[in-house]
């Protein structure tokens, strides 16, 4: 491992994982200070009757939960307002968040809302205020970032998203029940398992990479590595499942302990022009473009050896577009994509030529 | 790779790390809205120079030092702690700065434990997670590379009315910042450095193969493993002067802390803490001598954890067979306990740590309560305990 | 949807409804209070019959009292040592010098059913403690020679790192346990 001269990490998540872990939610909340949450849910995972299973652990230390809320299918300025009306209403203390990378976001764009008492969201993307507690409870095999200390909200008006970064977003606590996964295709749990490897292996490769970030970024492309053949084969693996959902939550820590890179920008403008779901961009670049990824990143050869066993895994499987002209990308938007790679977040130095390479050999 | 059936991971401090980490810390103590720091630490950090270090770093800040406690004793107690407390509510203070190794910052938990929960008496608040209040900020500079107790959520601390130790384990107790700075390291004389270095060795290895192993706590482990491997000798070797070393071996305690904060540790540190308790071996020298030992004891159960650690000790890649692969790890812990021994005299055998045959039951009593047992992969009975002494002795 | 078994399926259908959240939790909490007055006698027929607990007790000083339970204010035991035996005194929290609480019922409902063991709930963190650790060690030591007296091997199996074997001798110890438990429920239940 290197060291490098200095560095700093902060990422104050406690994660309870396995069997009943929604059962202790309320006792490890309550260390918190969080004695009543506001859930907020999308409509998929309030179809599935998750919920009841928050509601019993709360019914069985005699408490109650101040509500649930639905988030949309994105975070938007007016319904992260009607959430924090909501949550001062009924004078909740903490929000708890059931889902993937959407519903976090609610969450997210609700706490600041409360933050914010009524002011207008602010045009910076860096975000100091102070949040009531997040508690994330990950779906998984559900798509979209988790435990990140970044927040995704829709501008209506401009028709085009926000983004802001804070350390407040992290949550306090993630809880990863094995009920807590959905129903999935194995092209859905590849795109899961495999933008926690993209990520995993963009956070191992930064030249002066946080030492603590690559120890998760190694812990989660390990994980994906032994247990996505599992999931993807056996009917029912819940020890595989619940590897993958320890996969994506360290990716999204090491994610959060690096400014990103060139897949995570080239799938934030795939996303944004074609529309292509994070997981699924990560899955088609990283099995067209890795050759070109790993002479970029220079990313450790242990950990890429292992990303390559991954992507033998998941090779021919129905519903994984092969590249990224399948997945219904016409070569004219390559430029504009990389363009509003650039643009997005997650690129802080220019690299829009080596994106645009990266989405030829994707193409 | 290991997935348990169920398993918490938690690491909340933030680490501020590098060479020259320590001028960080006023801006850091802004940043958590403090201005004045009770420094902790012990007589002989202070007769190493490193609270002027320290007392530099604050030179030209808004913040302050408002006193030196320089009375941490070598196992914290609760004298010292219920002192310490009234020491800092005096001058006014709003943040421990413990500066020194695992004595000094247990001393300040527990005074932070003193004042938050409002008693002075500390048994009454021992066990685990029973600390319901917040406690103050706490910024820990870890003078040696070793008990990790700069992120670990535990403090030990003796009760010298009544002669018992107290352990503390709650998720508050974790330090707010881990500065590691390799300045401050570079004075610990060489029999501590690798005495302790054998600590956080220890810290890694029974957190990767006790029952609490998770695949998380498993990463930080085998990377403190490494840098174990790659730096404890240099570091005993050439400490004044090899600040890579020095700076390799802090991360490493680190990690390893963050490991063993979370799964544990197992039946060495049960032993090697009652060989303290007995007969006042030093921790990580008991650990040391233990290690090996126990490692063979807990092969049968656990051969394929241990044989993971062959590569992180630099064993070359190769060979399938765990059992004989974990004997390679066992092999490779010997050597590097025999290296040192050879650079600093540090003791293999119980004999020449202080401890004497007629000790050995005794200290198995003591083991046998030692909560640390239930996390080890086999049970361990009165009779195991006392053959593993024998071995070692 | 989710991914679940038919069983967990119906189970989380049924908890849709507030009645029966209230229901379940007010079963498990019943439950939780017979299994505890269940432990709390077979201390006492344990510990006045069984070599391997009066070894263990002989160290403990003379009233040592210790409770067990779940916490947020379910139910709970307090016991006592007396003389060569360990007496439960009472439901609640009786002053304790230690207390064993399980952070919630389902974890406490797992070990109560022998569906986990004490070490792997231990494990798992589902307790906390208040108290010496040291003298938790000696409750749990005490535990273990409670369970291996009075649980099927097959659960034992499956809950402890080791099982001793049983000498003959053992087994009549384990008759007589028996015999001494009706008793000793009579008395804790009436
Ligand atoms: N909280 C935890 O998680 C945890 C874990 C393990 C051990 N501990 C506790 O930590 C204590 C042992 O800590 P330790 O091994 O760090 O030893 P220590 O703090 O007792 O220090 C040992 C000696 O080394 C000297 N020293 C330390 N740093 C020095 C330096 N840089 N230069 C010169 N001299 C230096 C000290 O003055 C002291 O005399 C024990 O009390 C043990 O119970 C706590
Ligand atoms: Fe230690």
């Amino acid at each position: 491992m290197q060291l490098p001269d200095s560095y700093e990490h902060h990422h104050p998540t406690k994660i309870i994982a396995g069997q009943r872990a929604v059962s202790n939610l309320p006792f490890e909340a309550g260390r918190f200070g969080a004695k009543k949450p506001l859930i907020v849910l999308d409509e998929e995972m309030g179809r599935t009757g998750f919920i009841h299973l928050l509601e019993q652990a709360f019914a069985d230390c005699g408490q109650k939960s101040g509500g649930v809320f639905f988030s949309g299918e994105r975070a938007t300025a007016a319904g992260a307002g009607e959430a924090a009306e909501f949550f001062r209403r009924s004078g909740c203390d903490c929000f708890i968040a059931v889902g993937g990378g959407a519903v976090m976001d609610g969450a997210k764009a609700a706490a600041m809302a409360v933050a914010l008492e009524g002011a207008e969201f602010p045009s910076d993307r860096r975000f100091s205020m102070k949040l009531p507690k997040i508690i994330a409870v990950p779906v998984t095999y559900a798509p979209g970032y988790q435990v990140t200390n970044l927040a995704e909200l829709f501008d209506e008006e401009k028709n085009r998203p926000l983004h802001y970064f804070s350390e407040n977003f992290i949550p306090c606590m993630a809880v990863l029940d094995p009920k807590a996964t959905l129903k999935a295709s194995g092209a859905a749990k590849a795109a899961f398992a495999l933008e926690a490897l993209a990520r995993g292996l963009e956070a191992a490769s930064g030249r002066e990479a946080n030492p603590i970030v690559v120890i998760y970024a190694k812990a989660a492309i390990g994980l994906v590595k032994n247990f996505l053949g599992p999931a993807l084969n056996e009917k029912r693996s819940r020890e595989a499942d619940q590897a993958l959902a320890s996969a994506s939550l360290y990716a999204g820590i090491a994610f959060s302990g690096c400014s990103g890179g060139i897949i995570t920008g080239a799938a934030h403008g795939l996303k944004a022009v074609r529309g292509i779901e994070a997981g699924m961009a990560a899955a088609v670049l990283l099995t067209r473009g890795l050759d070109f990824v790993a002479r970029e990143m220079r990313a450790p050869a242990a950990e890429l050896v292992a990303v390559r066993e991954s992507l033998s895994l998941v090779r021919g499987i129905p519903g994984l577009p092969r590249g990224l002209r399948e997945a219904g990308v016409a070569r004219e938007q390559l430029e504009k994509i990389a363009e509003v790679a650039q643009a997005g977040p997650f690129l802080p130095e220019d690299r829009a030529r080596e994106v645009f390479t990266l989405l030829e050999e994707a193409f | 790779m290991h997935m348990p059936n169920y398993y918490q991971h938690y690491s909340p401090g933030r680490i501020v790390a590098g060479y020259g980490a320590l001028d960080k810390i006023p801006s850091i103590m802004e940043r958590l809205g403090c201005r004045t720091a009770m420094v902790v630490t012990d007589k002989g950090v202070v007769g190493a120079g490193l609270i002027t270090c320290v007392q530099q770093a604050f030179e030209g800040t808004s913040c302050t030092i408002a006193h030196v406690f320089d009375e941490a004793p070598p196992d914290s107690s609760n004298i010292a702690s219920n002192k310490l407390a009234r020491l800092f509510e005096q001058y006014g203070c709003d943040l421990f700065l413990a500066v020194g190794g695992g004595s000094s910052i247990d001393t300040a938990k527990a005074a932070n434990i003193v004042i938050s929960e409002k008693t002075d008496d500390l048994l009454k608040i021992q066990g685990a997670e029973n600390i319901e209040a917040d406690l103050l900020p706490v910024i820990a500079v870890p003078t040696t590379a070793g008990t990790g107790s700069e992120a670990t959520k535990a403090a030990v601390i003796f009760n010298e009315e009544k002669k018992v130790k107290m352990l503390f384990s709650a998720d508050q107790l974790c330090p707010t910042v881990a500065v590691l700075d390799p300045r401050m390291t570079a004075t610990a004389p060489p029999k501590i450095t690798a005495a302790t270095g054998l600590d956080a060795l220890t810290h890694a290895i029974e957190a990767s193969i006790n029952l609490q192993k998770n695949p998380i706590e498993d990463a930080f482990a085998k990377a403190a493993i490494e840098l174990i491997a790659k730096y404890l000798v240099r570091a005993t070797e050439n400490g004044a002067t090899d600040m890579e070393a020095r700076y390799g071996m802090a991360n490493a305690a680190l990690f390893a802390g963050i490991a063993f904060s979370n799964s544990t540790v197992g039946v060495v540190h049960s032993l090697a803490h009652a060989c303290g308790a007995v007969c006042h071996v030093p921790h990580g020298m008991a650990n040391g001598i233990l290690l090996p030992w126990c490692l063979e004891f807990n092969l049968p159960r656990v051969a394929a954890h241990i044989a993971e650690l062959a590569g992180p000790l630099g064993a070359e890649p190769g060979g399938n067979d765990p059992v004989e692969r974990a004997g390679r790890t066992i092999r490779l812990v010997r050597e590097l306990g025999e290296r040192l021994h050879r650079l600093c005299g540090l003791p293999l055998r119980l004999r020449d740590a202080g401890v004497t045959e007629q000790n050995l039951p005794h200290i198995v009593e003591v083991a046998l309560n030692d909560g640390c047992l239930i996390y080890n992969p086999l049970d361990v009975t009165r009779n195991d305990a006392l053959r593993l002494l024998r071995n070692a002795f | 949807m989710l991914e679940l078994t038919l069983v967990e399926k119906s189970m989380l259908f049924a908890r849709g409804f507030k009645a029966w959240r209230r229901i379940e939790s007010m079963a498990k909490r019943l439950y939780m209070a017979i299994a505890l007055r269940v432990f709390g006698a077979a201390f006492d027929a344990v510990s006045s019959i069984s070599a391997e607990c009066e070894r263990e007790l002989a160290d403990w000083e003379e009233g040592r009292r210790f409770a067990l339970g779940v916490e947020p204010k379910g139910p709970c035991i307090t016991l006592e040592k007396k003389g060569r035996r360990i007496r439960m005194i009472g439901t609640g929290l009786k002053d304790p010098h230690l207390s064993i609480l399980f952070k919630n019922l389902d974890s406490a409902v797992m070990v109560f059913t022998t569906y986990m063991g004490v070490v792997q709930a231990t494990v798992e963190n589902r307790a906390l403690i208040k108290g010496d650790n040291g003298r938790a060690m000696e409750v749990i030591r005490i535990l273990d020679i409670i369970m291996i007296y009075l649980l099927p091997g097959f659960i034992l199996k499956k809950n402890f790192r080791t099982v001793p074997g049983f000498t003959r001798s053992q087994y009549l110890v384990m008759l007589r346990i028996y015999a001494a438990l009706i008793p000793a429920l009579v008395r804790t239940f009436f």
